[in-house]
């Protein structure tokens, strides 16, 4: 077992004096288990504030059995609680989160009074009755000063004797964290290595989308069929924790974009094990929701940093002229995916960015580097007719809509060379190249072929744009509509599917109007996975994340539950 | 195991990888020439004809090997790798181009679209070629955008010295006869543009 050595002795108290950094308690190994990962796992903790650690608390929660049903760390609803769970015996618990040491001077200052709050201010939530005293915790991934053990001690022998502080430290964190991880831990030395080049890489960048899709589909055994159902629960579990230690480098650098983009590869990657396993969502659901509700989080700062004037000030380094515009380009989309996302959950804070200053911001950052950067155009289409329909917005709402398909025209079109690149390409990719820095050259033609324009058209013959789209219809019969179609539904939350089909699809020449708008209007739900069906929240972030899983019955789904959202 | 340069052997292999694309891409010309796409996924492709008709398209390997002794390993220069490599893309390239080449004239024989008789080049041959096949035109009767045509050296030798042979009034009647027949296809091209619609 794990055991705590932080007791003030004469060599940290000469340290605190010299106002050095006190020691981490030391660690003893768990039997059988993996020294490099628990080393890791320290280094993770001992460096992360109360944010970098809040996601795989409520992992290493559930894992213990507990049901996460508040959790938040800036909502006004928090009364001193970030986390709010029902512990396995029926007991509600209140979880107030704090980063690094708290001596006495923060403990007056800032922490006591929250605590307070925490003990004090009845848990107000459906789930739990009102009456029932609830237990409170705080917990913090330092230590707390001798006298402020000491003050605690004495509460909670006196005033706070008929509901005590319950205090988790670091010694005691790091034990459960290293217990829940240790069971589904890296299986093989590469992905061992996966996992530290992950962990150990620059926090300012975009994850290696395809890295972690393989350490991450390893995690989660997805390729292991004999794993139990409990045992699936379990490697979703580790990986929902192997990923909040990995997004920690990302939210040191308040990286919204790129933890949104981490968080969509693993919830897909969830949502391939319960597809593919017929899981109940018994097995999964919990976990996938903390993720959901990190990805929220995430959303909501990421909206705070451009609301103030965070795409203007995008610029730190004399590259920034050629580099900013896609930057922004990636700020402004996972925004747009975000409040597509609400709209299809029904919060209605989806419409507060859709006001004409917003638009005057977006028009300086949707960059088209390639088809993928025409989905936010898609986006921006659904929010702002959602709103217009409402008498809030005036304006030619379908412009984005034009605007992509007479980019794919001209720039895929018949009298295109090479075209824009295949949602295949990402923005990294298409920078390289456009610097000289690709190791390996695209030796790809994309002229003639799109794998966004039947996305368009839909929209349009939906929406019963007929004289628009007959403007185009000449050149758009010169283009192929391309789509990858995985060969199995679970296959789609894969990053690359090795079984499908790639196929190719002339526009009839002479085209029925009648029969444009009724496949416009007609879904196919066999070929949309039934955890999306059920869960259609998350498609904006998915196709954001996977351009190339974008097809025209995506959108029309997509387009289906914004139309019905409310 | 002796100390290595794995990470500059890696660059190397890369580079040697680009080279082999690019002596295969120089050697095939007719594949050069047609857009190429990449498979990053999946174990099918298939595609629909203008005509809407779906065709499943069939993956063919191409293939090709060097050997290198032990003896070789320790000595080869970079230059003589480089030498080996062209002749694996010579190969590669024989067997896609080769391949490219059967797939299409198999697609020709089905719908019919092959010269009775299979008569030698000539002009009146060319003229035959010209009349069986839809012609397209950069939306001008002046910018016909005209097939290109795959011969053997010796066959292009022999028309040019047939070329040669031909007095100004055969030339005169063969553009003549071009130009009729360029006429009938710009107006069926005409056409068939009228064609792509919406209607009801």
């Amino acid at each position: 077992m794990l055991k705590e050595k932080a007791k003030e002795n004469w060599w940290t108290s000469l340290l605190r004096r010299l106002n050095r950094k006190t020691p981490r308690p030391a660690v003893e190994s768990i039997a059988g288990s993996n020294p490099f990962l628990e080393r890791t796992i320290e280094h993770w903790l001992g460096s992360v504030n109360e944010l970098g650690y809040q996601l795989p608390f409520c992992q290493l929660l559930l894992s213990e059995g507990f049901t996460v049903i508040h959790n938040s760390k800036q909502n006004a609803f928090e009364q001193g609680k970030d986390i709010i769970a029902i512990a396995p015996d029926g007991v509600p618990c209140g979880f107030q989160l704090k980063g690094n040491n708290i001596p006495n001077k923060r403990w007056r200052d800032e922490v006591k009074g929250e605590i307070e709050a925490l003990r004090d201010l009845t848990i107000v939530h459906p789930s739990i009755n009102k009456s029932a005293r609830h237990h409170s915790y705080l917990v913090t991934n330092g230590e707390l000063e001798d006298t402020v053990r000491f003050e605690i001690e004495n509460l909670n022998g006196g005033k706070w004797k008929d509901a005590p502080l319950l205090v988790v430290t670091y010694g005691e964190l790091l034990e459960r964290f290293i217990r829940i991880s240790g069971g589904f831990a890296p299986q093989k030395i590469k992905d061992y290595k996966s996992f530290l080049d992950l962990y150990f890489s620059d926090g300012r960048e975009l994850v290696d989308e395809k890295e972690f899709s393989e350490f991450i589909t390893d995690i989660l055994r997805l390729d292991d069929d004999r794993l139990s159902k409990e045992e699936r629960k379990r490697s979703i579990s580790a990986g929902v924790l192997f990923t909040g230690y990995l997004i920690s480098i990302f939210k040191k650098q308040e990286n919204q974009v790129s933890i949104l983009q981490t968080l969509s590869l693993l919830s897909a990657h969830i949502l391939a094990v319960a597809e593919r396993y017929k899981l109940s969502e018994k097995y999964w659901l919990d976990s996938f929701c903390i993720v959901w509700n990190e990805m929220m989080l995430a959303g909501e700062h990421l909206q705070s940093e451009i609301n103030t004037d965070g795409l203007a000030n995008v610029a730190n380094s004399m590259f920034d002229g050629d580099l900013g515009i896609y930057r922004k380009n990636l700020a402004v989309s996972h925004l747009l995916a975000y409040k597509t996302a609400q709209l299809i959950e029904g919060d209605p804070r989806w419409k507060d960015i859709v006001n004409d200053a917003f638009f005057l911001k977006l028009k300086d950052s949707l960059k088209v580097w390639g088809e993928a950067a025409l989905f936010p155009f898609i986006l921006v289409f659904f929010l702002t007719k959602k709103v217009a329909e409402e008498g809030k917005l005036a304006g030619d709402w379908y412009e984005p809509i034009y605007a992509a398909i007479k980019l794919i025209l001209q720039f895929n079109g018949r009298r295109s060379e090479t075209g824009m690149v295949s949602p295949y390409y990402g923005i990294e990719t298409i920078i390289k190249r456009r610097f000289g820095l690709l190791e390996d050259p695209i030796d790809e033609n994309f002229s003639g072929q799109s794998f966004l324009l039947g996305s368009l058209i839909d929209i349009l013959a939906r929406n019963g744009k007929r004289n628009e789209l007959e403007a185009f219809w000449r050149e758009i019969t010169y283009i192929t509509q391309a789509s990858f179609i995985p060969e199995e539904t679970w296959e789609h939350f894969l990053w690359r599917s090795d079984k499908g089909e790639n196929k190719s699809i002339y526009p009839k020449q002479t085209q029925s109007w009648g029969e444009l708008v009724r496949e416009a209007n007609r879904t196919n739900l066999e070929q949309v996975p039934t955890v999306i069906q059920n869960h259609p929240y998350f498609l904006p972030f998915f196709l954001l994340t996977y351009p190339h899983r974008i097809t025209s019955n995506y959108s029309k789904f997509l387009a289906d539950k914004i139309d019905k959202s409310v | 195991m002796m100390v290595d340069f794995t990470s500059i052997k890696r660059k190397l292999n890369q580079g040697i990888n680009l080279f082999l694309r690019a002596e295969i891409k120089r050697r095939t010309p007719l594949l050069s020439m047609v857009g190429k796409r990449i498979a990053h996924e999946g174990d099918k492709t298939s595609y629909e004809t203008i005509g809407k008709e779906e065709k499943h398209m069939e993956y063919q390997k191409a293939e090709s090997s060097f050997s290198l002794t032990r003896d070789e390993l320790g000595k080869m220069t970079f230059a003589e790798i480089l030498k080996k490599v062209e002749g694996a893309a010579e190969d590669m390239a024989r067997q896609m181009e080769g391949g490219a080449f059967q797939t299409i004239s198999k697609e020709v024989e089905k719908v019919g679209n092959t010269i009775e008789g299979n008569p030698p080049f000539s002009p009146a041959a060319l003229l035959k070629g010209l009349e069986m096949m839809d012609i397209d035109f950069d939306d001008a009767r002046d910018k016909p955008q005209l097939p290109t045509i795959f011969i053997h050296p010796s066959q292009w030798e022999k028309i040019k010295e047939q070329d040669a042979r031909m007095t100004e009034e055969e030339r005169r009647e063969f553009e003549r006869n071009q130009k009729e027949i360029l006429d009938r296809k710009y107006a069926q091209y005409v056409e068939r543009e009228s064609k792509r619609k919406l209607v009801d």
